[in-house]
């Protein structure tokens, strides 16, 4: 039996994906990938689920400045392949968990203990009051003007 | 560094890499310790990342298989395979049987050289390191196989769209597995002080334990997916020859370092056994199909890497360069496992938890 033989591909709207994800998440399927295309209308998102040896891929057709709902709360791994993917074709993604603020490739951000991966972690760590004031939400405007480790 | 920002109060934050002793390629994590225990841990990646994806809009689909093999040093032929086979689904190819099954011997060869790296590499890490030479060692004998009948010790560049490039006689096969015997018996000998050694059970054993389920619902896969207990391998899915072959799948349950190191030195045996199998069993014939006109339509494909399941996506549109190439690298989907066994381990044993995933980091920056 060949490989595409058991893959089967369905086009669903944005505001059927969570709900549509729900569903795979209870039947049992796993994530396996998440890619994205730039596509002359903005870009095309595919979700593709392993149950067993098959697989099922959700394919979104999105604009350039529509947003696409995060399915991290459904699928943890799902973080990896949503953040790599706004970072490098800028596909808007809301409420992915943990977000790593359009620095998954780590271009922009200095390296260790860059304030950027504090956000959205699985532990919550309090701030020390003594702690120097750098602000906890990353913003264009902050990294933009950062240029060393603080 | 405790009272960073990042710390909260009794917690300290250490840097992991990307340069790193244990560590063969660069990775990051921060990891936030609790005394000695690790906490949190926060992977950075992208320190190599280079674009190999995006480079086949610009290559002939035919030649972008060479690029598609230097994805990786170790798992480079399965790479070239994986893109072939999803240009070929476009293209309805059939590839002749003597081409699969030569496909399928690389494919295997390869699993035993990647699977015998690993095995030195982690004995390196925890200090071992006759261990890890004599690994090596029997690695070596892998390669001048590889070089031998493919014609590279790393990048073979034999795969090619609609077959095999090249093709090797019957009687350099016989030979090669001649010589192959030798690694099984070197296997044999080394998995004896891998499996029986006490200081190297003290340092596998209920360490970096990853549960059934927590494997299966974070999408690992591979070794680390089959340690845990998961009966999961895409060769079992059927491609290239694997459907006329009979082969056991490696499956261990107790989910911690030992368990993945056992899974992959009896994958190293089956492998072998299965090299001798083929070249046996290995038809005549032509190894390659001409390949005319251009690609258009979408292909995937699923193949049982070393370290895992890959998969990987083409879409084409009838010109000569086609427009996407997606590659999912296993290390890529066992990050997420990994980082949950970091987490409640011990600083001592998150080197080794890191290597027993056996991550291919040039293959997750692609």
């Amino acid at each position: 039996m060949s490989e595409h033989e058991t893959h089967e591909v369905e086009n669903i709207s944005t505001n059927l994906l969570l709900q549509t994800v729900d569903s795979l998440l209870l039947d049992g399927w796993r994530l396996i990938q998440v890619l994205a295309l730039s596509t002359t209308e903005g870009y095309e998102v595919n979700y593709s689920f392993g149950g067993g040896y098959a697989m099922k891929t959700l394919r979104l057709h999105v604009g350039p400045k529509q947003s696409v709902p995060s399915i991290t709360s459904y699928y943890a791994a799902a973080a990896y392949y949503e953040n790599e993917m706004r970072d490098l074709f800028g596909v808007r993604i809301e409420r992915i968990h943990p977000d790593w603020h359009n620095d998954i490739m780590g271009e922009k951000t200095p390296r260790a203990f860059s304030r950027v991966r504090v956000q959205g972690t699985s532990v919550e760590r309090p701030v020390p009051l003594d702690a120097p004031p750098v602000p906890l939400a990353s913003s264009p405007a902050a990294d933009a003007q950062e240029g060393a480790i603080k | 560094m405790s009272g960073s920002p990042n710390a909260g109060p009794g917690l300290t934050v250490i840097p992991f890499g990307p340069q790193h002793p244990v560590l063969p390629e660069p990775l990051h994590f921060d990891l936030t310790l609790q005394d000695e225990k690790v906490v949190d841990a926060i992977p950075q990646i992208g320190y190599i990342h280079r674009g190999l994806e995006m480079l086949v809009e610009k290559r002939d689909f035919t030649d972008y298989v060479h690029v598609a093999e230097r994805i990786c040093g170790i798992c480079s032929f399965m790479h070239g395979m994986g893109y072939c086979e999803a240009i070929e689904t476009i293209m309805d190819l059939t590839v002749p049987d003597r081409g699969r099954w030569l496909r399928t011997f690389w494919c295997e060869l390869e699993r035993v050289h990647s699977h015998l790296m690993w095995l030195g590499l982690a004995a390196d890490a925890f200090g071992f390191e006759n261990l890890f030479h004599a690994t090596w060692r029997a690695r070596e004998i892998v390669l001048d196989v590889a070089e031998e009948t493919a014609g590279g010790r790393v990048i073979y560049g034999s795969c090619i769209v609609g077959g095999t490039s090249t093709n090797p006689e019957n009687e350099t096969l016989d030979r090669c597995v001649k010589e192959l015997s030798k690694v099984r018996a070197e296997t044999i000998r080394l998995a004896e002080v891998f499996i029986g050694e006490p200081t190297v059970r003290h340092r596998l054993e209920k360490v970096g334990v990853l549960g059934r389920g927590k494997a299966y619902a974070l999408g690992a896969v591979g070794p680390m997916l089959r340690a845990s207990g998961v009966d999961y391998d895409m060769r079992r899915k059927g491609y290239e020859a694997y459907p006329e072959l009979t082969f056991a799948t490696m499956v261990e349950t107790s989910g911690d370092c030992m368990a993945r190191a056992k899974v992959r030195i009896r994958e190293i045996d089956e492998s072998l056994r299965l090299l001798g199998e083929i070249v046996a069993r290995m038809p005549g014939g032509p190894v390659a199909v001409p390949v005319k006109g251009a690609p258009e339509g979408e292909g995937w494909v699923r193949v049982e890497q070393p370290r895992g399941e890959a998969l990987y996506f083409v879409r084409a549109n009838g010109k000569r360069n086609p427009e996407r190439f997606r590659v999912r690298t296993p290390t890529f989907a066992n990050i997420p496992a990994m980082v949950e066994v970091m987490v409640g381990s011990q600083l001592a044993d998150v080197p080794t938890i890191i290597l027993t995933i056996d991550p291919c980091i040039s293959c997750t920056e692609r």
